[in-house]
């Protein structure tokens, strides 16, 4: 009895010397973050963080925590301060969190700065979150992301409901906007789908990445005209991507189409003839040659048929034998993958030199793009961190921060290199089934079947209303031309402006 | 005299004809040798009919139903005695991509070489000289050529080649502080005026675009006037038989142009 009275004192002695230590950290904080010392700021909130026990010391640790993660968002240690406020977040709303709607909304604020990755605000609202307790500035945050997770899932219209309750004066707006084109035009609704990216491309000057948002608008009201064959249409928009995107190309390859639908066969190949300069060498078209090829053939053109082919075995055979090797050397293992990816794009990859091209195709989409981003973010972070007070090396706040930097840096890696393996596989299969059609041209082609193959390629085309210069521009009357021949030499600005000049070879 | 003005016009024919040429070719040729890369093209096969591909686009710098409006620095280069400094005011409009009309306003004045002071003051030779104080002119402009060089910093320079020919009067100043008065004339010695003389332009140049607004110019002309060699003589004397003859200024421009 006596004992156990002894351990019951001791037990409220130390609770309430830490309690009363906690209080006295936490004002030290606050005195540290009113005279702008946010580092000293963070180390005493911290420290009363960790040392606020019990029912009473509650209410410090909270403010302790909310502390943490506004000391270091003040010293632009965004992704450091979104661990502190996640944390927060994913306890929910509830009256023993009284920062929740505080933590949400600088979440959103972080996430527009840096970009914290749809995985990490996807995963924070797997807790349940009764929507009337988003404060206002957060709702967009919110439900964007809410919506995304449903579109990912393709569960479309819990989606489309989400994004719809985005409002308009939430930086997520445009976004959300672009995401129900997207979705409208998945449910066949074309004209709906294009009235959204018409407004994205409106509003897309007013915000951040919003030369990437109009690209993706211009790209996605194209092919809903290509879809429904307003070839002309598709082509104006896909006129618009710029030259120094990384989409110029795949535009001008899926222009090359329309233009082939519409029995522009000049216009196809010349846009071809920009794929396959010497310029593009190491960029993804293996399609082009098919298309070449029967462009060719409608123009009753066999030897060029046969050129094409043989170009196109010559180029992706070794392609394919390399990609294989790099597939089979890396399933079950993103993380090489996806440094093989990244040391490609670095220029330090020796090996699989003949699967290049394809490794730039992926170095290219936007999964690796924003990891990169969440990579350069975090090692920045983590870079800014070796030089912290040494008071955090004492008190273990490096080693959490450290430690969270390097596991978000490693998720990113991981997942991407996830993702990138699936599209790698994914070229890999488009490429047999390229191959596979130029056997099937090529040995038709041998046996003399050319009407068949002529007749296959009887493609319901479009009217062949309007003439088109390079560049994938309408002639206007009366507009001023130049002309430049090509004479076997890539000029850099000329690339994008070829225009065949062959007439079809076919008997009337 | 009149032999040496003969050998002089022989000389100037032949000397107008070398640089002419010589012009000519260096505008068609040094663009396809350097800086880095080069690339012509001709008005007169703009669409390139016998090529597989071409490349057809917006025109980069369009000419057609614009005003030119210019400054240019002119020197006459083929002067024995003196040094012929001018300036030009040029306005120009542009019918069509090639074809032009140019309005040209230029003045200047002349400064002796050391050589006329040498024959004057070692020699006491007095040297009789056509001073060309002004050239007022229209012409036509035929642009059969453009092209772009690539330098190797990879930024593209368009231009343009022209030809020039036109009509106008050049303004030649008499002075005649080479005259001496015998004391048995009864005539004064004249004093310095300016005569004007009908004018036929010849010429070469070539445009380089700044931008879509603005050209650097430069051009090779040929003014070929016909001179009365009374109008030079040191007394206005109707009895003195007047010979005339060609005399020609060979100028070189160099200045700059605004489109609007």
């Amino acid at each position: 009895m006596k004992k156990l009275t002894v351990k019951i004192g001791i037990t409220l002695l130390l609770a309430y010397s830490s309690v009363t230590w906690a209080a006295s950290s936490f004002k030290a904080a606050k005195k540290y973050y009113k005279s702008h010392d946010y580092a000293r700021a963070a180390t005493s909130f911290f420290k009363s963080m960790q040392k606020s026990r019990g029912k009473k010391g509650r209410s410090i640790k909270n403010k302790s925590e909310w502390g943490v993660g506004q000391s270091l968002e003040k010293m632009e240690l965004y992704y450091s301060a979104s661990m502190y406020y996640s944390k927060i977040v994913r306890r929910g709303a509830k009256s023993s969190n009284p920062f929740f709607r505080k933590a949400l909304e600088a979440l959103g604020r972080i996430n527009n700065r840096v970009n914290l990755g749809q995985s990490h605000v996807v995963q924070l609202f797997k807790t349940k979150i009764n929507p009337a307790s988003i404060p206002g500035p957060a709702r967009g945050f919110y439900f964007y992301y809410k919506g995304v997770e449903a579109f990912g899932n393709t569960r479309y219209k819990s989606a489309q409901s989400f994004f719809k309750r985005v409002q308009s004066s939430s930086q997520y707006y445009i976004k959300a906007l672009f995401h129900l084109g997207v979705i409208a035009n998945l449910s066949g609704k074309h004209k709906q789908g294009i009235k959204y990216f018409e407004k994205v491309r409106e509003l897309s000057n007013e915000v951040k990445n919003g030369s990437w948002l109009q690209e993706q608008s211009n790209l996605n009201i194209a092919r809903i005209h290509y879809e429904t064959r307003r070839y002309r249409d598709s082509i104006r928009y896909y006129a618009e991507i710029p030259r120094q995107s990384d989409n110029w190309l795949q535009a001008l390859f899926e222009a090359s189409w329309a233009f082939f639908l519409m029995e522009k066969a000049n216009n196809t190949l010349g846009n071809i003839h920009t794929l396959h300069s010497p310029f593009f060498d190491r960029r993804f078209f293996p399609e082009s040659y098919i298309l070449q090829a029967i462009t060719f053939l409608r123009l009753c053109r066999y030897d060029r048929v046969k050129e094409s082919m043989t170009i196109f075995k010559r180029r992706y055979a070794p392609v394919l034998k390399d990609i294989k090797t790099l597939l089979a050397a890396s399933e079950r293992k993103p993380k090489q993958f996806f440094r093989n990816v990244y040391y490609y794009r670095t220029g330090s990859l020796k090996s699989y030199q003949n699967a290049w091209a394809i490794l730039d195709a992926l170095s290219r989409t936007d999964t690796y793009k924003q990891a990169g981003t969440t990579i350069q973010n975090a090692d920045r972070e983590l870079a800014r961190l070796s030089d912290s007070p040494g008071q955090w090396r004492v008190i273990g706040l490096l080693k959490t921060l450290r430690g969270f930097l390097t596991k978000k840096k490693a998720a990113a890696i991981n997942d991407t290199g996830k993702r990138l393996y699936r599209q790698g596989v994914g070229f890999y299969k488009y490429l047999i089934e390229l191959s596979n059609q130029t056997r099937l041209i090529t040995a038709e082609l041998l046996l003399g079947k050319v009407d068949k193959l002529r007749a296959k390629l009887k493609i319901e085309s479009a009217p062949k209303k309007g003439n088109f210069i390079g560049g994938m521009q309408s002639l206007r009357i009366g507009q001023d031309l130049e002309y430049w021949p090509f004479e076997g030499e890539y000029w850099e600005d000329e690339l994008g402006g070829y225009v065949y000049n062959i007439a079809s070879k076919c008997s009337k | 005299m009149k032999v040496a003005e003969l050998k002089k016009k022989s000389f100037d024919l032949l000397q107008i004809a070398k640089i002419l040429c010589l012009t000519t070719t260096v505008s068609i040729i040094v663009p396809a040798i350097t800086p880095y890369a080069s690339h012509l093209a001709f008005a007169n096969d703009e669409r390139f009919t016998n090529f597989e591909i071409r490349v057809i686009r917006p025109r980069f710098f369009s000419k057609r139903r614009k005003f030119e409006l210019g400054t240019e620095g002119v020197v006459i280069t083929n002067q024995t005695f003196i040094y012929t400094y001018l300036a030009s005011g040029i306005l120009t409009y542009h019918f069509t991509e090639s074809l032009g009309l140019e309005l040209s306003a230029t003045f200047g004045a002349s400064i002796d070489k050391e050589d006329k002071s040498i024959l004057e003051t070692d020699f006491n030779i007095k040297t009789q000289i056509i001073r060309t104080k002004t050239i007022y002119s229209g012409s036509l402009l035929w642009t059969p050529i453009y092209g772009k060089y690539q330098l190797a910093s990879g930024r593209l320079i368009y231009f343009d080649t022209y030809l020039i020919g036109g009509l106008g009067t050049t303004g030649v100043e008499y002075q005649f502080d080479h005259c001496v008065r015998n004391e048995d004339e009864e005539q004064e010695i004249r004093s310095d005026y300016i005569a004007q003389y009908p004018t036929f332009t010849v010429g070469v140049g070539q445009r380089f675009f700044l931008d879509r607004k603005s050209s650097f110019k430069w051009n090779l002309r040929n003014h070929s006037l016909q001179i009365s060699s009374a109008d030079g003589t040191c007394v206005d004397d109707p009895n003195i038989e007047s010979i005339d003859s060609i005399h020609y200024n060979l100028t070189m421009q160099i200045g700059y142009s605004r489109f609007f």
